[in-house]
């Protein structure tokens, strides 16, 4: 009965058209579901690339100028391509870290027509060129025979919004000027850098709900994060929220939306993950009970008015934004059915919540955590603590590994017993501190993936263990002015402090803590039970693979088939796999340009099922980039 | 005057030799479509390895009686093909790897057998 129950809400939450993957979460509620079986954990082995197609808009940066090709003149700053392909309208639109959007046929990735925005290839706010894809959308009532009844988005790092023509490509005129929004004209507080729009819009009915990406490890003060709901035809403002109230106006910054958002149309609610406020490690101008900031928070979306919102750490020094749409779901919980959403996060924590009250559905618990030592700091005193579902990571770090240590004649051990180390929530410090999971930990953008008939959610993570060291400013200037700023260094600059920030790796390279490195991990979010958890990924550093059973760090999320299977890439060794739902083992694997750091998509073309990669890579795992995009089917 | 032990430690190194060298320019290692190790320093390593056994096998294979080159050049085969045999691991070739265990039967071979006219 409960079964039956489940299996009609997941039909009434399916995408309009099952076979398409319309948005970068596959659809509004961010479930990375497909409801298509031809794909099975049976033939799954069997599957091979149909077609693999290159947009050429990649780079290695100045020290790998030959990962680029294709285009003349300066080397542009290393790409970090984290599109999701979006399939509808029976065509694949990607964006891509040139600011270019590719309409593809969905069968064999022949080009059908591209649309340069000749955005400046310059790493303005981010140390990449980044892109995570484009936005669709479509009128309900089109008016026959004009242009621009369907189109596409495509955000850019030096802030402009351009919508083109979904069968041409061509600028779509009536929006913003030309076809072009310039997103920095909403820029006017405390501005240092562009708005940049590296994340496309999420769409719903006639609106485009956009956030944007800052750079809040440099600047103390920086423009105050908001959100802004648009006109999908003329791009006006429908109406802004603010995360941060205007009192803080020149004092702090960001807590913006960098990530994507999700969707409740029946409740008419729009979940924005919020992000910390500037700089990322020194919140001593930032009010220590400031709301919203590092949360998930719920806006009516016709009106941008805030419904609730649920703060997942408090007064956050540790750069842990809230980093992913929430995924929404409805659960039979105590004999009824709960709307529920479930947030991931990079501490690790999962948060079920009901979506119409922000209150967990599993308890959360305020616990003393470890405080600063910082002059001019504070800490909060609790943060809040989920046991079930179980946390992704350990709640401390694994401990030094033996052959780390040993291999670097006893440096890891040294320079672990010389940090900070108490545990969860530690906060940085004078001398350096163990942060775990930190920036990079836990789970990021990517999410997690459920199938909405059982309730089964699937997440990946990473266990990485980083540093946190605050350095004075006046010794942070002057290290600065003596050229030895390097690597990990932020100057954080208008606070006290700048800040050093590496990974614990021993003078080789080698990480100091104990593998595995990453995991993924089965729930069912009825009990909150962990049914399986399995090292995931693999460690690929100068050609050697490391053992399975070492994990890879993960940056790229999941997605389910109604089959039984889990898509992902994620990994460090540009491969892609396919997993089992039930046992978490992995089935196939695909060999792919570069780590596979985006969602898959997942479709249906002239009867045959796709599973479409963009393999861009991401420097924070490995300097290897691409710009291929491959599709992955059964053999005809 | 020849010794087969020494000459499969050769046999089975130059295999190993050319796997390698396709390995670091092919897109895939051979026989392994879903490993890249093209223009790697795994790849490298590998190919490094086994050319060196490959000439130690030949010396081996052959009718040089210095007894102290022999031991050095045995002692270094079985330095060379256990290390090659974990590179071939650690680079997921299981053909490497195979032939790694085909010149460990050469070595044994050749250290436990007299030679042949």
């Amino acid at each position: 009965m409960i079964r039956a129950a489940l299996l009609l809400l997941a039909l009434a939450a399916a995408p309009a058209s099952a076979q398409e993957w319309t948005t970068f979460n596959g659809d509004l509620r961010a479930q990375k579901f497909s409801p298509l079986t031809q794909i099975t954990p049976e033939n799954v082995g069997t599957l091979t690339a149909a077609w693999r197609m290159h947009t050429g808009d990649v780079s290695g940066g100045v020290h790998r100028p030959s990962r680029m090709h294709g285009h003349a003149g300066a080397v542009p700053p290393p790409t970090v391509w984290s599109a999701t392909p979006l399939f509808v309208n029976d065509t694949l639109y990607l964006g891509t870290p040139f600011y270019r959007i590719f309409a593809l046929e969905p069968d064999t990735g022949a080009v059908k027509w591209t649309y340069d925005s000749k955005s400046a290839l310059q790493a303005l706010t981010q140390p990449d060129l980044k892109n995570r894809g484009v936005a669709y959308w479509a009128a309900a009532t089109p008016a026959a025979g004009e242009a621009c009844q369907k189109r596409v988005y495509l955000g850019t790092m030096d802030a402009t919004l351009h919508a083109v023509d979904a069968d041409t490509g061509t600028p779509c005129a009536d929006f913003g000027k030309g076809g072009v929004l310039d997103f920095n004209a909403f820029n006017t507080t405390d501005a240092r850098w562009p708005l940049s729009l590296l994340q496309p819009p999420t769409v719903f009915e006639d609106t485009l709900f956009v956030g944007w990406a800052g750079k809040d490890w440099a600047e103390a003060v920086d423009s105050p994060g908001a959100v802004y709901a648009l006109d999908a035809r003329t791009g006006a403002v429908k109406w802004t929220f603010h995360t941060l109230p205007p009192e803080l106006d020149g004092k702090t910054g960001t807590a913006n939306v960098w990530a994507s958002m999700s969707i409740d149309p029946e409740r008419r609610l729009l979940y924005i993950p919020v992000s910390s406020p500037s700089p990322n490690f020194f919140q001593g101008a930032v009010p220590l009970d400031l709301p919203v900031v590092t949360s998930v928070t719920a806006l009516n979306l016709d009106t941008g008015a805030m419904v609730w919102s649920r703060q997942l750490v408090r007064h956050d020094l540790w750069d842990l934004d809230t980093n992913s749409a929430p995924t929404l779901i409805d659960l039979p919980i105590g004999g009824r059915t709960v709307p529920a959403l479930v947030q991931t996060s990079k501490q690790g924590f999962l948060y079920v919540l009901d979506r119409t009250t922000g209150e967990p559905l599993f308890p959360m618990e305020e616990r003393p955590v470890p405080q600063t030592d910082v002059p001019g700091e504070v800490s909060s005193p609790t943060q809040a603590f989920v046991d079930r579902p179980a946390r992704v990571v350990p709640d401390r770090w694994p401990g030094v590994f033996k052959l780390a240590d040993f291999v670097s004649g006893g440096a890891c051990s040294r320079e672990a017993a010389a940090l900070r180390d108490e545990g969860s929530f530690t906060p940085p410090s004078l001398k350096g501190s163990i942060i775990y999971p930190g920036t990079v930990g836990g789970t990021e953008w990517g999410g997690g993936a459920v199938d909405p008939s059982t309730g089964i959610y699937v997440v990946n993570s990473s266990s990485v263990v980083q540093t946190y060291r605050l350095i004075p400013r006046a010794d942070y200037d002057a290290a600065a002015a003596r050229g030895s700023e390097t690597g990990g260094f932020s100057p954080q600059t208008g606070a006290p402090y700048g800040i050093q920030l590496e990974t614990l790796l021993n003078p080789i390279g080698m990480p100091c803590w104990k593998p595995p490195y990453g995991m993924i991990a089965a729930y069912d979010l009825k009990t909150g039970d962990r049914l399986w958890n399995e090292p995931f990924g693999q460690v690929k550093k100068f050609g050697f693979y490391m053992p399975e059973s070492w994990g890879s760090p993960t940056i790229g999320g999941p997605a389910i088939t109604a089959s039984g299977l889990v898509f992902i890439g994620a990994s460090m060794d540009a491969r892609v796999r396919a997993l089992d739902l039930r046992t978490g083992k992995v089935l196939w694997k695909g060999l792919v340009g570069a780590p596979a750091v985006a969602l898959p998509a997942i479709y249906e073309y002239k009867g045959r099922q796709y599973v479409a990669f963009a393999a861009g890579g991401n420097s924070i795992l490995s300097p290897d980039v691409s710009d291929e995009v491959v599709a992955f089917a059964l053999p005809e | 005057m020849r010794h087969d032990g020494g000459l499969l430690i050769a046999f089975g190194a130059g295999l190993g030799l050319l796997v390698s060298i396709w390995n670091y320019f092919a897109p895939t290692a051979l026989l392994a479509p879903t490993t890249d190790i093209s223009h790697t320093w795994a790849a490298l390593v590998a190919i490094a390895a086994t050319l060196v056994l490959f000439l130690a096998g030949l010396v081996l294979g052959g009718s040089n009686r210095n007894p102290a080159l022999v031991t050095f050049l045995m002692l270094g085969c079985l330095v060379g093909i256990a290390g090659t045999a974990f590179t071939a691991r650690l680079i997921e070739s299981d053909l490497l790897l195979a032939l790694m265990a085909l010149a460990a039967i050469g070595w044994v071979l050749r250290l436990t057998t007299r030679r042949s006219a």
